[in-house]
Formats: structure tokens, sequence, C-alpha cells
């Protein structure tokens, strides 16, 4: 029965599911297998019993799929572009200035695009070549900048269901922005005074920059996150990052709850870190005022790497 | 028969083998696969699924023959799960049967039925 193990553990290491999964699904196995033959059934009666390992993969990975929830009404919007992906990997690239954007999926193998408000959709570029999607504002001459929201735009984008964004750059001046439901490797996003929610997605690296605009992470499943904000507030909630998390603010204040990670950095100067159910294993504080404070039910050892604050301190309690 | 719908059933069939008592996963592959044609790669994870939701907590316990097994142990909410699925199903299946039986209940019964009508309709052309 060693190679029905040794397959079981390939085909569960293709579906791309985390180690510790596949520990805990291999253990089992090993548990059943092992019951199976005490029980005296011979190794033709347990392949007939246990079937194939490629089967129970597939349908673990797909148990595993994270639920995509709250897809947004596209009904009263306009359909104005679609492209259809060949490809499991695309890159995604958004230059916008003020106008509001959600990502979400789509319900077959095509990028949608839709649009509501009256400004001039046909001014913006739109392509997908390369397997590349891009949508840019259009570039504006001079200083004649229209931050004129009555004829601003809005814009729904939905991604297949099937295909991982490889990259994705979303760059914007104060446009609001959110991103749902999505499976990313590396995700960059700059914004200028724009407020963003991510919610529901599987990201392997996080960047993100924000002046005055808040930022909120939900419901998701990161490896790393880096996250620069000057005075925008962020907040993290239901968040397992299986990497590290590092921050800078200046003024901004961090909200975390019910969140997990490695590492936790944070230079701060005066902004504060507030945290409920927040699981680092490992802390590093350089702030100038900037305080971090954790409360958690479970007991958890967390280990302050480095605390260098002229006013701020650590406290952890229970 | 269709797979979404199958899963649907040994779902129930799980949830209804765990009300009776605490078990092992093998037991429980076994106490399903005697009775409909399943196996484990259908059964196990449809309960690794129902664990995560919290419909099952797991304990280990020590076997006779040595190593211990997970047992698995159904929660409350695991319970009120399966009385809402529990009768869907009755209301469902018992619907199916009366639409079935509406031929008749036995196959002899339904081919003797079936013939007098074919006869007649064939004597009213």
């Amino acid at each position: 029965m060693k190679k029905y193990l040794e397959d079981l553990r390939q085909e569960l290491v293709k579906q791309k599911l985390t180690n510790k999964e596949i520990e805990e699904i291999m253990a089992d196995h090993e548990e059943m297998i092992r019951t199976a033959m005490e029980e005296g059934l011979s190794e033709e009666e347990i392949k007939a019993k246990f079937g194939q390992p490629k089967q129970v993969a597939e349908e673990l990975a797909d148990n595993d799929q994270v639920e995509p929830d709250e897809q947004e009404d596209n009904n009263d919007l306009v359909l104005w572009k679609t492209f259809t992906v060949e490809k499991d990997q695309i890159k995604v690239n958004v230059n916008l200035i003020s106008e509001d954007i959600t990502y979400q999926l789509s319900d077959n193998n095509e990028i949608k695009v839709y649009y509501e408000g009256n400004g001039k959709v046909d001014k913006y570029e739109v392509s997908y070549e390369k397997n590349e999607f891009k949508l840019y504002a259009p570039k504006r001459m001079g200083f004649h900048f229209s931050f004129n929201k009555s004829d601003g735009l809005r814009f729904l984008v939905e991604l297949p269901k099937h295909v991982v964004v490889e990259e994705f750059k979303h760059n914007t001046v104060s446009s609001d922005s959110e991103i749902k439901n999505l499976t990313v490797n590396q995700l960059t996003i700059n914004t200028t005074s724009g407020d963003l929610l991510i919610k529901n997605n599987q990201i392997d690296q996080v960047k993100l920059n924000s002046v005055s605009g808040d930022c909120e992470i939900k419901d998701s499943k990161i490896k790393e996150i880096n996250f620069s904000q000057v005075s925008g507030d962020g907040q993290l909630t239901n968040v397992t990052i299986s990497g590290d998390f590092k921050v800078n603010t200046v003024s901004g204040d961090l909200e975390i709850q019910n969140v997990s990670c490695d590492n936790f950095e944070i230079r701060s100067v005066s902004g504060d870190v507030d945290g409920k159910e927040f699981y680092p294993n490992k802390v590093t504080l350089k702030s100038v005022s900037g305080d971090i404070d954790i409360k958690n039910k479970e007991s958890h050892y967390i280990e302050i790497v480095k605390k260098s604050t002229i006013s701020g301190d650590i406290n952890i309690s229970r | 028969m269709n797979a979404q719908f199958k899963r649907g059933i040994i779902e129930l069939c799980v949830l209804s083998v765990l009300v009776e008592k605490d078990m092992y996963g093998y037991l429980i592959i076994n106490q399903l696969s005697d009775y409909i044609d399943v196996n484990e790669n259908t059964i196990y994870p449809i309960l690794r699924r129902l664990t995560k939701e919290d419909y099952f907590e797991t304990y280990l316990e020590e076997s006779n023959e040595g190593a211990p097994r997970k047992y698995y142990k159904m929660t409350e909410k695991g319970f009120t799960y399966y009385l809402q699925l529990r009768e869907e199903w009755d209301a469902f299946i018992g619907g199916v049967y009366q639409i079935i039986n509406q031929g008749g209940k036995k196959n002899e019964e339904i081919f003797r039925r079936f013939k007098t009508r074919i006869s007649k309709t064939e004597t009213n052309k």
C-alpha cells in the first residue's frame, strides 16, 4: 500500500494544497489503510475500497476552494468589453484616476468589463494582449485634471474563475477599489486617497501603498504582506498570513482581528496597532510614539524580537 | 448517477451513521460500502469537509491493535444540520415514490397494466 500513499501525496501536491493539509490528509489515510490491513483485507480488496488517489485529491481540492461570496450584481451596468482567456495565468495592469472599480469572478472563461456613469468611456485604453489585461485612464494634458465625480465612471471587471493572476498591478489616485474572490500571485496596489477593500482572496504576495486611503483586508489567505501607509488607516479581519507581515505607517492606525502570521514587523511614527485575536509568532516594533496592543483569548507565545521606541510600548494581554 | 446528487446522498449517509455513535474513518467507509456502491475517494472528502464546517469534532483513541485512531463525533451544529437534511430528503424521496409508483409497484404489475393500456389504444384505432 506504500504505492497508494506515495501516489496520493503526489496528487495532493499537484492540487496545490497547503503542507499542513497534506500532512493531515496523509495521516488520515495511513490510519485508514493500516486499519484495513489489521482487519485482514488483501491488497486487492483495499485497492477496490479506496479507489483512485487522483479522485480523492481532486475532490479535496474542490472542497478547499474559497467559496465566492457577495458577487456584485452586474445587471444595472453596461457590458463594455469581453476578452476570451485561454491560458491559466494572466496579468492585470490597471491605471485609474478617480473611477471606482470592483474586481470579481466572471461566470465563464471571459474577462468582462462593465461600466456605469456618464464619463467618456471610449477615451479609455482597454486591451487583452499576450495574456495581459490593461485598463488605462486617458492621459490628461496639462493641468486640466477633472475631479468632478458626477460625470465620473465606475468599472466592474470580472476575471475567469479558473485563472491565477500572476501579476496584478493597480494604480489609482482617488478611486475606491474592491478586489473579491480572486487568486493572485503578486498583488501591487498604489493609491493616494482612494479606499481599498480586499475580500475573500488567495494571494501569495501583497504590496500595498496608500497615502490617505483606508485599506481593509478581509477573509483572505495570504503568504506575505508589505503594507505602507501615511495617514490612512488599515484594517485586517480573518486573515491567515503564512509568512511575514510588514507595516510602515506614519500616523495611520492598524486594527487587526483574527489574524495569524509569522513575523510581524512594524515601523511607525505615531500610528498604533490594536490587535484582538492576533497571533504573530514574532514581533518587531520601531516607533516614535506608536504602540502595539494585543488582546488574545488563547495563550500563544509571541517572541519580541526587537523593540526600539521613544514613548511607544508593546502590550500583550489575555 | 449525477455526481453532485450522489454527493448529497452520501453526505446524508455519513451524517446518519454518526448520529448513532462516534466512529473512526475506516469504520464509516465500511458501514456505507456494505450497503451502497461507494468507495473511500468519495466518502473521505465529504467527511473532511463536514469536519471543517464544524459538523464533526475529532479525537484520538487507542485501539486494541495498537496505534490510536481518529474518531469523528457529531456536534450540535451537525445534528441540527442532519435534521434539516433528513427532513428535506424524506419529503423529496416521498414525492419521488409517489410519482414512480403511479404505474404500479411491482414489475409484473407495471407490465400487465402497461400491456392492457397499449392493447386498448390499439383496438381504438
